[in-house]
């Protein structure tokens, strides 16, 4: 047992210091040894410094070795991506979480609780959980220090922190670690790679996520990686790769029971469709994507805003108009400012263009700036912006946006 | 008759500059389609 760091994380928690806690019961320096495991304390004094901070070490021994097989079962199945099985594992390390500070696995229980709250997507309580873990830093080990940080950029993807959590990967791998091998630490590079619109390195951390997944049997992480190739190949013209990833994911996606992943998939090859353009095929797969989406929610938003835009690309003006109005509507519940944003200015330029250049101009474009990502999108912005100044003979203005798309 | 037409000539290039001034070609913007749509990818899940 742990006695040193037991004792290190509950004066640390409760802001008690050295001085005060050893107050009566044994030195400073000596109490320092003990947190630091340098030093054997004697029973007396480990138990007197227990009584106290309040710590009861009853039937601890038992439940060790208990905590020790919950905690690796979890780290398992959150790899595995088993959701309905994370949550019972959970359950039942909390029902003997008052142990767990007895135990040597203090700092990896409370590692693996805000990594079980990432994965739930309770952000909130992640973010208290990042705050609680930091205090203790400067206590963890090694290994402890690398799960820490590697959580940490997981949060932040989740937060849409992308190049930050980039950086932070970036940093775990070039040290090295053996850890930054595994299957969970390739995929996530992959993901925020393809998230940051760098397809090049997302397909070369795809592969080999791919290929530790295919060892270990890691199904549902293979598809998810499979879509992550996909969207890559789509991204980079690589159209029959793109098509293939898709093509086994349908297939395999129902096999393994994740109908949850069927609309995005569907979505996805939708959109490789219309960079084919292949505009009849983009259409059908966005709309069958739509038709398996039951709740309204940030997917679908996203799915009928892309049908939105094909059919404003096609001139179907007022097809396209039903689309940006119920997004605009959507967007409004789901806090989701960009779509907002995006179908405002759609609509006013079908009322007004004169108004929708403006709002292009005073709104959407800052957005985008300040968001730092979709450079394609600001792009498009900044041409359109160019062209529109360049009719009303407006020169100047028209070279201020050129310039900013070179 | 020699005045006849070099007046006859200064109108029509007055008139020609004149109305040179409000001949613009210009696109209604409502004509323009831009088809390069923002949509884009769902990521798989972080997890």
């Amino acid at each position: 047992m742990e006695f040193g760091a037991l004792i290190k994380f509950y004066r640390t928690q409760r802001g008690i210091t050295q001085a005060e806690l050893s107050k009566g019961i044994c030195s400073v320096p000596h109490l320092s040894k003990i947190e630091n495991n340098s030093k054997e304390a004697n029973e007396k004094t480990i138990s007197l410094l227990l009584r106290r901070l309040n710590i009861d070490l009853e039937e601890m021994e038992e439940k060790e070795g208990e905590i020790n097989m919950l905690l690796r079962s979890l780290d398992d199945k959150i790899n595995f991506y088993l959701r309905d099985e994370i949550e019972e594992n959970y359950q039942q390390l909390v029902q003997i979480e008052h142990l767990i500070p007895f135990s040597q696995y203090i700092y990896i229980y409370e590692l693996y609780k805000f990594r079980y709250l990432i994965f739930k997507g309770h952000v909130d309580e992640a973010d208290d959980q990042r705050a609680l873990l930091y205090k203790q830093k400067k206590n963890f080990s090694q290994h402890e220090d690398y799960l820490f940080r590697y959580y940490h950029a997981i949060f932040l993807m989740w937060k849409g922190q992308y190049q930050t959590a980039d950086d932070i990967l970036d940093v775990l791998h070039t040290e090295n670690n053996h850890e930054t091998a595994s299957g969970e630490f390739l995929y996530h590079r992959s993901l925020v790679k393809s998230s940051l619109e760098q397809s090049g390195h997302a397909i070369h951390f795809g592969k080999m996520a791919l290929q530790t997944f295919m060892n270990q049997h890691n199904f549902i992480r293979i598809l998810h990686t499979l879509m992550l190739l996909g969207i890559n190949y789509t991204h980079s013209n690589i159209y029959e790769e793109a098509q293939e990833c898709f093509h086994h994911l349908i297939r395999n996606a129902e096999l393994l029971k994740e109908e949850k992943l069927l609309p995005q998939i569907y979505h996805n090859m939708g959109h490789l469709q219309f960079k084919m353009k292949n505009v009849k095929e983009a259409l059908y797969f966005y709309e069958k994507s739509l038709a398996l989406q039951p709740a309204k929610n940030q997917h679908y938003l996203v799915t009928l805003y892309a049908i939105g835009e094909l059919h404003h690309s096609l001139n179907s003006i007022e097809k396209s108009k039903e689309c940006f109005q119920e997004v605009n509507l959507l967007s409004k519940d789901l806090c989701a400012k960009k779509y907002r944003l995006l179908t405002d200015f759609y609509l006013l330029h079908m009322a007004s263009p004169v108004k929708a250049f403006k709002y292009l101009e005073s709104k959407v474009i800052p957005y985008f700036e300040e968001a730092n990502e979709h450079t394609d999108d600001l792009t498009r912005f900044y041409k359109m912006l160019a062209d529109y100044y360049n009719q009303q003979g407006m020169i100047i203005d028209a070279v201020t946006y050129l310039k900013k798309l070179t | 008759m020699k005045k006849f037409v070099v007046l006859v000539f200064s109108i029509s290039l007055i008139a020609l500059f004149a109305s040179s001034k409000d001949v613009k070609v210009n696109t209604p913007s409502n004509d323009v389609a831009y088809t390069a749509p923002s949509n884009h990818p769902i990521q798989p899940p972080i997890g």
